[in-house]
């Protein structure tokens, strides 16, 4: 899929109107979607929430686990999301935001005027007749640029996690019943007995920043592994 | 007197001095309170030496347990990878083009089906032994770093050691020691030495620290060995009738652009009476000429490091270093120890200085004696082991050059001199014409180089090793065949996922390197 990112221009873009949902299929190849640790807790309660390495940077990151092997999310087939949450990360497109000038704190807002949801005649406008920004435009506008700030807050939780030595490797081998089997390797998970272990001191830092949560949140969300895999089945079929 | 051990006191802060008092404080915990105390008396006058670039895998493992991390070795002492030792003419051209091959840090794939037997019967016609019984060499050839970004610290795709800048690596141990393992640094001039009526050191007089007493001395004080030799006259045992080379040549050269690959092996180019080792750091490369000055002038020598690096090396300055090759007779005596170049020095050939500062620090810190009445006993353990140690380093660089068919110079065919080559090593090389080197022949685990690198070396030199024609030990070609094909398969597979060295470098300068 070609992409065409520019900064929104209320001249050049006048015209243009952007339909107001998600497109789930441009995910259908994603296994790992992106989650900010606000959404723990409601991402918790549909899919496992894991730490994955970036390949290119070697950096930490939260993601949902939509799939059990690399290029199927098995939530993002088909028009609707056939889960009670939708992280944000499915939401973000087609805007996005960039900085104004390299290394400036001032963000400006973007649109992919390739998307299939950006076109001429469909949809809601994104600036009025006096060129102003609808308030259409302005919410989505506030709604990538808090999402830019969230992830910024769930790195820190990422470090911290690591600072205080919280996470461990674990390879997951997931046996179907059809035979099927699944190596998923390069997962980080919260440590359970690290947890249990903390210093008081160190309980407090987390306690008072109000992310026992997050953690919690994670350790449960590993159940959602056979949720899955029931997933799997039933978009693949039950046979190999 | 309560017989406890109670300071230490290491003597010098070059590399090895420093490694030294970081493998003590550490075993003895020296940051808490009620513990050995560790100091390092370091002069302000004396410069360190600075060579040693090069190191071996087992460096990792004691950055690692020494607490350090891989992402600031790479930031803070412009370390690059360092997978192999390429030697370049170390035998005559063939087919008219140079020899050269791999002394590679992966070890050989031998356990299960053992190419090496097909390999000398010509059965894998061609093919260089070191791609016979490994991945490695290939990710060497194409340039590529040995680790992936999402591999913690210290961990790869295959075994790597550093080239590292020595004096940054010297700041980044001091720095180290002093706020996390809590060794006392200490910056003065040792102008005078105490000694005890046993012979043992009292205390060191210091220009400005005043009278410095320890219950045990590390000597790192360099070549000079101020307290094991000047003070206690322990001799040097003298290898230069073995290792013929006694001088290096050293210059520091720029990259031509700061995108300009990196090589992620030691190169180590034979000469007419010597060998050139080049090193890439991320700054700049470390290039020198260890040469024998009864074989060549320091003229035509010089002449021969420019030749090698060409025009680039034109207005570089050149640095003239002696070496004294050897090892003392004892390197622990009374209440004294030797880390460093007071202990032995070797040419840099197989990057054996770091190495043996590196382990007989390690040794000294693991096997540290209980009480005072205990260290005449720790001693002599220390003295056998460690005189072992470089018996068999002098061993293993001698290899190097007398399996050699070069016969332009009087410097490669005085190598070959019945009267050069040790007893020891003349032993193995014969019983190695007709049987394959294996474990059986490396015993002693005071022993640092092992069976995989005495075979890298061996056939990569084309020691004509002749195996019986028997069943069980003439492995069939079709299975060293079978092997090698899955080995280029699984190279090609890993290769794709690989960064060039270079790259891998600023990456993780710019990144870091997670810890797990």
């Amino acid at each position: 899929m070609s992409t065409h990112i520019v900064p929104l221009n209320n001249q050049v873009h006048s015209h243009l109107k952007v339909q107001n949902k998600a497109l789930f299929k441009s995910f259908a190849e994603d296994h790992l979607i992106p989650v900010l640790l606000r959404e723990f807790v409601g991402v918790a309660a549909e899919f496992p929430i894991i730490f994955v390495k970036s390949e290119n940077t070697g950096q930490f990151h939260c993601v949902a686990m939509m799939g059990l092997k690399r290029g199927q999310n098995l939530y993002c087939q088909g028009d609707s999301f056939p889960a009670g949450y939708i992280p944000q990360a499915l939401r973000n497109a087609p805007f996005s935001v960039t900085p104004k000038e390299e290394g400036s704190e001032e963000l400006m807002i973007c649109i992919d005027e390739s998307h299939e949801l950006v076109n001429a005649h469909e949809g809601e406008a994104l600036f009025d007749e006096q060129g102003e920004q609808t308030e259409f435009l302005k919410a989505r506008g506030e709604s990538v640029v808090r999402y830019i700030s969230d992830t910024q807050m769930t790195l820190k939780f990422m470090q911290m996690l690591l600072e205080k030595d919280l996470l461990v490797s674990r390879d997951m081998k997931i046996s179907m019943k059809n035979g099927e089997e699944f190596v998923l390797n390069g997962i980080y998970v919260i440590d359970e007995q690290k947890v249990n272990s903390l210093s008081l001191e160190d309980l407090e830092v987390f306690r008072s920043r109000g992310l026992l949560s997050a953690i919690y949140a994670q350790l449960f969300s590993m159940q959602q592994i056979h949720r899955l895999t029931r997933k799997y089945i039933e978009v693949n079929g039950d046979n190999k | 007197m309560t017989g406890e051990i109670r300071h230490v006191v290491v003597l010098g802060g070059g590399t090895a001095g420093w490694l030294a008092a970081n493998h003590l404080a550490r075993r003895l915990q020296s940051h808490l309170p009620d513990t050995v105390q560790v100091s390092l008396i370091e002069s302000p006058d004396i410069p360190t030496i600075g060579v040693g670039e090069g190191t071996v895998p087992a460096i990792r493992s004691s950055l690692h347990h020494l607490g350090i991390s891989e992402t600031r070795l790479l930031r803070e002492a412009d370390a690059t990878f360092k997978q192999s030792i390429k030697f370049v003419g170390w035998m005559k051209p063939r087919q008219g083009a140079a020899h050269s091959y791999h002394h590679l840090f992966d070890y050989p794939d031998i356990l299960d089906s053992d190419p090496t037997p097909a390999w000398l019967q010509g059965k894998l016609p061609g093919m260089h032994y070191a791609d016979a019984v490994s991945v490695q060499g290939r990710f060497c050839d194409a340039g590529l770093g040995p680790k992936l970004m999402t591999q913690p610290e210290y961990a790869g795709i295959s075994q790597y050691a550093y080239h590292i800048d020595a004096a940054k690596f010297g700041k980044l141990l001091a720095e180290h020691g002093s706020n996390k393992l809590g060794v006392r640094h200490i910056r003065a001039h040792v102008t005078s030495v105490k000694v005890k009526t046993d012979g043992g050191i009292d205390s060191l007089i210091t220009d400005c620290a005043g009278e410095i007493q320890g219950d045990l001395y590390v000597d790192a004080s360099g070549f000079n060995a101020l307290l094991l030799s000047q003070t206690m006259n322990i001799p040097l045992v003298d290898k230069s009738h073995v290792l013929l080379a006694d001088t290096a040549l050293a210059v520091q050269v720029p990259y031509s652009s700061p995108a300009q690959p990196i090589a992620c092996h030691t190169l180590a180019t034979a000469q007419h009476a010597g060998w050139i080792w080049d090193i890439g750091l991320t700054e700049r490369r470390g290039v020198g000429y260890v040469y024998s000055s009864s074989h060549t002038s320091h003229e035509q020598a010089e002449h021969n490091l420019r030749d090698y690096l060409g025009p680039l090396a034109n207005d570089l300055a050149m640095r003239r270093i002696p070496m004294q090759v050897g090892y003392r007779k004892k390197f622990w005596h009374k209440n004294c120890v030797a880390i460093g170049l007071s202990q032995g020095f070797v040419e840099p050939l197989e990057a054996t200085g770091l190495l043996m500062f590196d382990i007989t620090s390690r040794m000294l810190a693991d096997q540290f004696p209980a009480h005072q009445a205990q260290i005449d006993q720790t001693a002599g353990r220390f003295n056998r082991q460690v005189s072992y140690a470089w018996e068999r380093v002098v061993d293993f660089i001698k290899l190097h050059y007398c399996i050699s068919d070069r016969d332009d110079s009087e410097f490669w065919l005085d190598n070959r001199h019945e009267q050069s080559i040790p007893q020891s090593l003349q032993e193995n090389l014969e019983y190695w014409r007709y049987q394959l080197p294996s474990h059986y022949d490396f015993t002693n685990v005071s022993g640092i180089f092992n069976l995989e690198n005495y075979l890298y070396v061996l056939y990569g030199m084309h020691y004509p090793t002749q195996i019986a024609d028997r069943p069980g030990f003439a492995a069939p070609a079709m299975a060293a065949e079978q092997k090698v094909q899955a080995m280029q398969k699984r190279a090609a597979q890993l290769a794709a996922q690989m960064l060039p060295h270079r790259e891998l470098i600023n990456r993780i300068r710019q990144y870091g390197l997670q810890r797990i």
